[in-house]
């Protein structure tokens, strides 16, 4: 009986203790632990650039999380972001640096009005993703918090598969590319590999 | 009693040299190692990129010089042909589309020349501020105090090979520049 009991007690603690199945709060934790290699930063020239992969699961968390959806809708959001791969480009001062980078080496209004509009609407330009042989660009780059106090901005990038969904991109390791035409700090890459995003621990909300 | 007076005096002498003489030994002074920054710069895969970058601009700005080339020649020739044959109107128009395509050509090859060097300067900034930052990063890494940077000028007289660590940072940069840890 006794060694049944431990049996079990130990069986219990191997199962909680291993990465399999997160909270919301767990698995934000691991994404931003940059051991986990889903987080990527550089720092050149005063400029950091920080990359993180969002999982489609992720997304759809933070899509639905104020809403009650049943598992229906859940699947079909999962389902309908699991056709591309999604990354958060943050682009701010180095930790040692306190400028906004949307006002730095900018003398007056006409050219941060010109810094504006090329952070928001040519940033995709100067972006690209290599995965196994091919390259591929953004279907899709959002500048958030344009207005924001904050010194660095956040865009959304999402890439699509040729075949339609993610899988066939995530076979391989891929190199996010950040060709910076507006901070000088040149051509920037990033590598994700395939290892790193196949073993994301499953997540449920 | 004297003896063993001068055995301790011995003995002290000899201790504090050989804690001096341990201090010294054991002292590494301040880590210095040297780059070679053309050889750095011009084998480092940012700058073999870039290079490439901005020769497919320039060659896409020269696609569009020479075609505006081959439109003048053409008028040109047309303007010889009208002047032959004495069609005074059109030779009147042509010169004027002549004219009018010479001033865009020379405002296009202006700026296209003004563009070029921009980009050239920008490319390379982008590439000596990420050398900068490798070369920093490898240092603190490698436990070096200070990592000097020799110009093609020499401004450094002599290195000694073992001093020189140019292969070392230029691989450390090649695999931070490819993403890699």
């Amino acid at each position: 009986m006794r060694y049944k009991t431990l049996i079990l007690f130990t069986t219990l603690l191997i199962g909680c203790s291993r990465e399999g199945i997160l909270n919301p709060k767990a698995y934000m934790a691991f994404l931003n632990n940059s051991d986990n290699g889903l987080i990527k930063e550089k720092t050149v020239a005063g400029v950091k650039f920080k990359i993180k992969y969002l999982p489609s699961e992720f997304i759809s968390y933070n899509l639905l999380k104020n809403q009650a959806a049943d598992t229906e809708i859940k699947d079909s959001v999962i389902k309908s972001y699991q056709n591309s791969l999604t990354f958060l480009l943050n682009i701010g001062p180095a930790d040692n640096e306190k400028f906004d980078i949307t006002r730095v080496d900018i003398a007056d209004y006409s050219a941060f009005a010109d810094r504006i509009e090329e952070m928001a609407f040519q940033t995709q330009n100067y972006i690209s993703l290599a995965c196994g042989d091919s390259i591929y660009k953004p279907a899709i780059t959002r500048m958030e918090n344009i207005n924001s106090p904050e010194k660095s901005r956040n865009f959304i990038v999402v890439f699509n598969s040729e075949k339609g969904g993610n899988r066939d991109l995530r076979k391989h390791d891929m190199s996010f590319i950040y060709r910076d035409e507006m901070f000088n700090t040149g051509v920037n890459k990033f590598v994700f590999h395939a290892s790193d995003i196949n073993a994301l621990p499953e997540f449920k909300f | 009693m004297k003896n063993s007076g001068n055995i301790a005096l011995i003995l002290c002498i000899v201790l504090a040299v050989y804690i001096i003489f341990d201090k010294a030994a054991n002292n590494p002074g301040k880590k210095i190692g040297v780059v070679q920054m053309e050889k750095l710069v011009y084998d480092f895969n940012g700058m073999k990129e870039a290079t490439k970058l901005y020769n497919e601009k320039v060659s896409e700005w020269g696609i569009q010089t020479d075609s505006m080339q081959l439109k003048l020649s053409s008028l040109y020739e047309q303007i010889r042909l009208d002047s032959l044959n004495k069609d005074k109107d059109k030779l009147k128009n042509d010169i004027r589309k002549f004219l009018i395509l010479k001033k865009s050509y020379t405002d296009y090859a202006k700026n296209v020349k003004e563009t070029a060097s921009e980009k050239d300067k920008e490319m390379t900034l982008g590439v000596v501020n990420q050398l900068n930052e490798y070369i920093k990063n490898y240092a603190m890494e490698e436990g070096y105090d200070v990592i000097l940077c020799n110009s093609p000028q020499q401004n450094i007289g002599h290195v000694a090979d073992k001093i020189d660590v140019t292969e070392e940072v230029l691989a450390y940069s090649n695999k931070k520049y490819e993403g890699l840890k």
